[in-house]
């Protein structure tokens, strides 16, 4: 198992580092960089732009040294000094404003996944083993609508509906008067009476997705000698079904992390901008529209090498949770 | 009254009554179990026979309550009385999710399954598995339980039980998993076993030492066993009374001695007559039942048998349903032939089928001409217009005859990636120097247990691997001879039609997306000259599908639409539209019934004489390659232990092993039962990564001598004529009767694995 883990770590180096040129490139594709749009937006405003300052931002930033150099450069106050350049727009370090905002949005993502989890586990398995009963159907229809629906939709939706019905703004995370307020029980109260909108909105498509899942291989297992063989040997049906399609039925729920996390960041861009979210969502998007390639670059590097780890976790976990994985992959 | 009164009878745990088990489908009701009358009697065991489909194991499930829904037990009555004092209770009107039957079920009756890996689960070690199925029905707590767990393992004969305890099934061999699920079945020591096929997804070997330990189970404890199987051989081996069934009803019930020397009903005698049997004759059509068992939901009217009858009185047998007739003490046939009216009007004096008084020794029925099964309307021309039955294996003696394959000292090494870094740590020596020749026209049988690597060697030959060292010359007398060894991609098209490959399994290796027309048709269009899809394709398709037996206008059907058997027709249709010269047939029929593997092998055996030919079958059912092959060649670790022809090889094994592969087939014949000469392998077959110095068979071999055997490696001697044997002491053994030469008593072997303690016992 120590050894497994050991490789597995090792196989991340390499999808890092493709990351992080990916990452890169995306940097420098737009033709010209932040100094051609700042240029572009003085002249717009009739202020004709000054080319000592504009060489002198060049040099300070490194804009004219040549690609690899940029690339060290940045990669080096990233793994050194956790400096991942400037915002040009927020003319912020980039690592500020992500300590802003990246707790946030990992937090919300960890939420929606448990949320996830806790919804689509009963249900998955009651569609199995009541398979065609009437709770069966009306659970696939509800997750087909769940899966159908786009989040943005669905988010204006219960904003419109929990305004309607419970009076009050739930857009944003705090209500005005705990935005500025120091912790306290009554700012994590608000806090989660805020939060529950965008965990359903961007747990929905996820939940339905896994019960679907869930109830395919729970119905593939059920079916298999060994749970005729634990019947046949005295078992009762609660427990024989705990103890041996489930487990593997489980297998799933831990993979989900590897495809769920890329899911929710994406979905997490509409949402957060449509729910006026403090979290890296908007902030990227933001970010891709005034070409501040170093923050839109980061934000998709963290992002990545968090769902590049997230997926390494549910394969140890994987590994650790079924003995076949384990023993094949010594 | 010819109705037999199915009242208990003294003795019997189990007396099943008038059992009825229909699946309630949207297309109708389904009939699976449809009036069964059985009784099982304390210490002995009771065989129930029939092929796939006849609702064998629907009837042993529905005894625990284990059918699931749509399905569910209709009617009749299952009696269990394991104790003679305490009242019976009929199982049938339990609760199948109550207290009172989870209580019977793995504490009074244990149950064996015919998939034994897929039987346990993979998430928990063996060990887990059987202290749960222990402290189910006891009150042990966990330690107590996991002495008497690694007691049970040692009771089945599992050695080094402390260690395997700890293991997972996916670690350890179907034989070994088999005893496993023995030992959780036996635990709480049930009045009865049912076993469901425990022994068909074995290996011929394995299948004999888990015969012999259910026997020597059954004489410790005097449980009852049922035993399901389509084999007759296993039946002839184990079974005291036997239960014929066939569409969800018995037909036949007798003791065992009884079925085999007077069949009563045509289903027994035509079950009897399409095992291809090791004292038959060689070459010869065998006797296969026409057509299949119908589906339960098309149950055909009158006797459900009468279709594929050869003894079918028209008018009776398509109307009426026949009684069971008493033709003696515990004896019954369901059959109109054992009517009195029947009887005595005569239409039996035509002789189509004799009643069980008239039985001679040659069994009835072969000499009534039937139609081909799969007949072939056209004779091919060929140069060879010999039939099958006159292929001696003394043809191959023509000095002048050239092999159509030379195999030369081929290897195949798969590496074993290991470690942080991946790198080939070791090999495993999947056939480990193999020379082999292939004369054209005849028919070579390759055999060993799995694993001996007879399978890589067919795909090295096919080239769909690319041996490791040695040679592979091919001649047809077209072109010089070819090394198939050496040829890479392109340069192999040309052979890839002349050399083809049939393979095991019917379901797995068909593209279910694609039709026959593309599945049959695909081999041609690979060819260099290959059939442009727009000509003449659909034509050779159906020409060669009326060739296997199947009809032309099939060919727009995708595989799902087909049966296991039409499936390997398909199968062997795409083998052969190229026209090949050799034909690769690699445990071609092990996965079909016995009566469909009857038919399959006949229509090898008149596409052999029609299309001139070669065959290499693989094949670890000694009774089939017996019944086919010219030569012989015995395969054990990746080397060739012993070679020669049929008749000879199976009269004079010289080999130890082959000797102990001979002994392990069970022979359909009750009367030699238990006979003598019986060699039992210890342990299974080493593994080929880490192959035992010396002889590799040495660690199993209880002929194994100090010189020599453990250090040096025998090669393949011809000793005399064409009979050639890898073995050192070949000269001094003498396997006709081993139990005289040397005392049955096991060598203790240097390797522990697998060993049959039942000796140390």
């Amino acid at each position: 198992m120590g050894k497994y883990v050991l490789r597995r770590i090792a196989y991340m180096a390499p999808t890092m580092f493709a990351i992080s040129v990916v990452s890169f490139v995306i940097i420098q594709l737009p033709p010209g960089d932040y100094l051609t749009q700042l240029a572009s937006g003085l002249r717009e405003r009739g202020e004709p732009a000054d080319q000592a300052y504009l060489d002198a931002l060049s040099a300070r930033y490194g804009l004219d040294e040549p690609m690899p150099v940029q690339y060290l450069q940045w990669m080096k106050g990233i793994l050194f000094h956790g400096d991942f350049g400037m915002s040009f727009e927020w003319n912020q370090p980039v690592s500020a404003l992500l300590a802003d905002t990246l707790p946030f949005t990992i937090a919300l993502t960890l939420g929606t996944l448990l949320f996830t989890w806790i919804v689509a586990f009963p249900i998955g398995i009651y569609s199995a083993v009541r398979q065609y009963s009437l709770g069966d159907y009306v659970a696939t229809t509800v997750g087909f609508i769940g899966l159908a629906i786009p989040n943005f939709l669905l988010a204006l939706v219960l904003v419109y509906l929990s305004r309607m019905l419970f009076g009050g703004s739930f857009v944003g995370v705090f209500s005005s008067e705990y935005a500025h307020a120091p912790w306290s029980v009554g700012r994590f109260l608000d806090l989660l009476s805020h939060l529950w909108i965008p965990v359903i909105v961007l747990g929905t498509a996820g939940t339905a997705g896994l019960i679907r899942i869930l109830r395919a291989n729970l119905l593939d297992e059920l079916r298999r000698p060994y749970v005729v063989a634990g019947r046949a040997r005295g078992m009762g049906e609660r427990r024989l079904l705990i103890r041996y399609p489930l487990r593997i039925a489980l297998n799933p729920f831990v993979s989900t992390i590897g495809w769920v996390l890329p899911m929710l960041v994406s979905g997490e861009v509409v949402v957060g901008t449509v729910l006026a979210l403090p979290t890296t969502g908007p902030l990227l998007l933001g970010a891709l529209r005034s070409q501040d390639m170093y923050l839109a670059g980061s934000i998709i590097l963290i992002v990545s090498v968090l769902t590049v780890i997230g997926t390494l976790l549910s394969d140890l976990v994987l590994a650790w949770l079924d003995p076949r994985v384990r023993h094949q992959y010594r | 009254m010819s109705e037999e009164p199915m009242s208990s009878a003294a003795g019997a745990v189990l007396a099943i009554e008038d059992l009825r088990t229909h699946f309630h489908t949207r297309d109708g009701v389904v009939k699976a179990v449809d009036g069964v009358d059985l009784e099982v009697s304390a210490g002995t065991t009771l065989c129930v026979v029939g092929e796939s489909g006849c609702g064998k194991s629907m009837m042993a499930r529905s005894v625990l309550g284990l059918i699931e829904p749509p399905g569910r037990v209709q009617s009749g009555a299952i009696w269990w009385q394991p104790d003679r004092g305490r009242e019976g209770t009929n199982l049938a009107t339990l609760d199948p999710h109550g207290e009172r039957l989870r209580r019977v079920r793995g504490a009074e009756i244990g149950m064996v399954f015919q998939e034994p890996i897929a039987a346990l689960s993979p998430m928990y070690t063996v060990g887990a598995q059987l202290v749960e199925a222990i402290r189910l029905h006891t009150d042990l707590s966990m330690g107590e339980a996991k002495d008497r767990a690694i007691a049970e393992l040692t009771r089945v004969g599992i050695p080094r039980p402390e260690k395997r305890f700890d293991a997972y099934p996916f670690q350890l061999s179907g034989g070994m998993c088999q005893r496993v699920m023995i030992a959780i079945a036996l635990c709480c020591d049930p009045a009865l076993l049912i076993a469901d096929e425990p022994t068909t997804a074995l290996d011929v070997t394995t299948q004999a030492r888990i015969l012999d330990l259910l026997g020597e189970l059954q004489e410790q404890t005097g449980m009852a066993v049922m035993f399901i199987t389509h084999d007759m051989g296993v039946v002839a081996e184990i079974a005291d009374e036997v239960a014929v069934m066939y569409l969800g009803r018995i037909v036949e019930r007798a003791c065992v001695d009884d079925i085999f020397a007077s069949p009563a009903h045509p289903y027994t005698q035509a079950l009897l007559e399409s095992i291809p049997s090791i004292d038959g004759h060689r070459k010869s059509r065998l006797a296969a039942i026409e057509g299949l068992v119908p589906h339960p939901s098309d149950r055909p009217a009158g006797c459900p048998f009468h279709p594929r009858c050869r003894a079918a009185l028209p008018g009776l047998c398509d109307v009426e349903m026949p009684d069971r007739h008493q033709l003696g003490p515990d004896r019954l046939a369901a059959c109109h032939l054992y009517a009195p009216s029947v009887r005595e009007n005569g239409p039996l004096a035509t002789g189509r089928a004799e009643p069980v008084e008239a039985v001679s020794p040659t069994r009835p029925g072969s000499a009534v001409p039937r139609k081909k099964p799969g007949s072939v309307p056209g004779q091919a021309p060929g140069p060879r217009e010999t039939t099958t039955a006159d292929v001696d294996s003394d043809v191959r003696a023509d000095a002048d005859v050239e092999p159509l394959l030379t195999v030369r000292d081929v290897r195949v090494h798969f590496p074993v990636k290991h470690g942080l870094l991946r790198r080939a740590a070791w090999e495993v020596k999947a056939v480990a120097g193999v020379s082999l020749e292939i004369m054209p026209g005849e028919t070579l049988g390759l055999v060993g247990e799995s694993g001996c690597g007879k399978s890589t060697l067919g795909r090295a030959i096919v080239r769909a691997l690319e041996p490791t060292e040695g040679a592979i010359w091919y001649r047809d007398g077209e072109t010089g001879p070819v090394d198939l060894a050496r040829l890479r991609g392109r340069e192999l098209q040309p052979y890839r039609g002349k050399v083809r490959m049939i393979f095991q399994d019917p379901f797995g290796s068909l593209n279910p997306r694609k039709t026959l027309l593309q599945i049959i048709g695909e081999p041609l269009r690979r060819l260099p000259d290959g059939v442009r899809p727009d000509s003449s394709l659909p034509d050779r398709v159906a020409e060669m599908l009326r060739a296997v037996g199947l009809r032309p206008e099939y060919m727009w059907r995708y595989p799902h639409a087909f049966s296991g058997g039409e499936r390997q027709r398909i199968n062997i249709a795409r083998a052969l539209i190229t026209q090949p010269r050799l034909v690769i047939a690699d445990e071609a029929v092990s996965a079909l019934d016995v009566s469909i593997r009857a038919q399959i092998l006949n229509l090898l055996g008149d596409l052999q004489a029609e299309m001139d030919l070669t065959y290499l079958f693989i094949s670890h059912d000694l009774s089939v390659v017996q019944h086919v092959c010219d030569r012989v060649a015995v395969m054990h670790l990746g080397s060739i232990v012993e070679q020669a022809g049929t008749d000879r090889l199976f009269a004079e094994p010289r080999h130890p092993y082959t000797a102990a592969l001979l002994s392990a087939v069970p022979v359909p014949d009750p009367r030699r039962r238990g006979g003598d000469g019986r060699i039992r392998l210890d342990g299974e077959l080493p593994d080929s990564s880490d192959p035992p110095a010396g002889c590799g068979f040495h660690v199993r071999c209880p002929y194994r001598r100090e010189e020599r055997c453990m250090s040096e490696v025998p090669s393949l001697v011809s000793a005399s004529g064409d009979h050639g044997v890898a073995c050192h002491h070949a000269d001094e053994l003498d396997l006709q009767r081993p139990s005289s030469a040397e005392p049955r008593a096991r060598v203790s072997t240097g390797r522990d694995d697998g060993l049959v303690p039942s000796a140390e016992r």
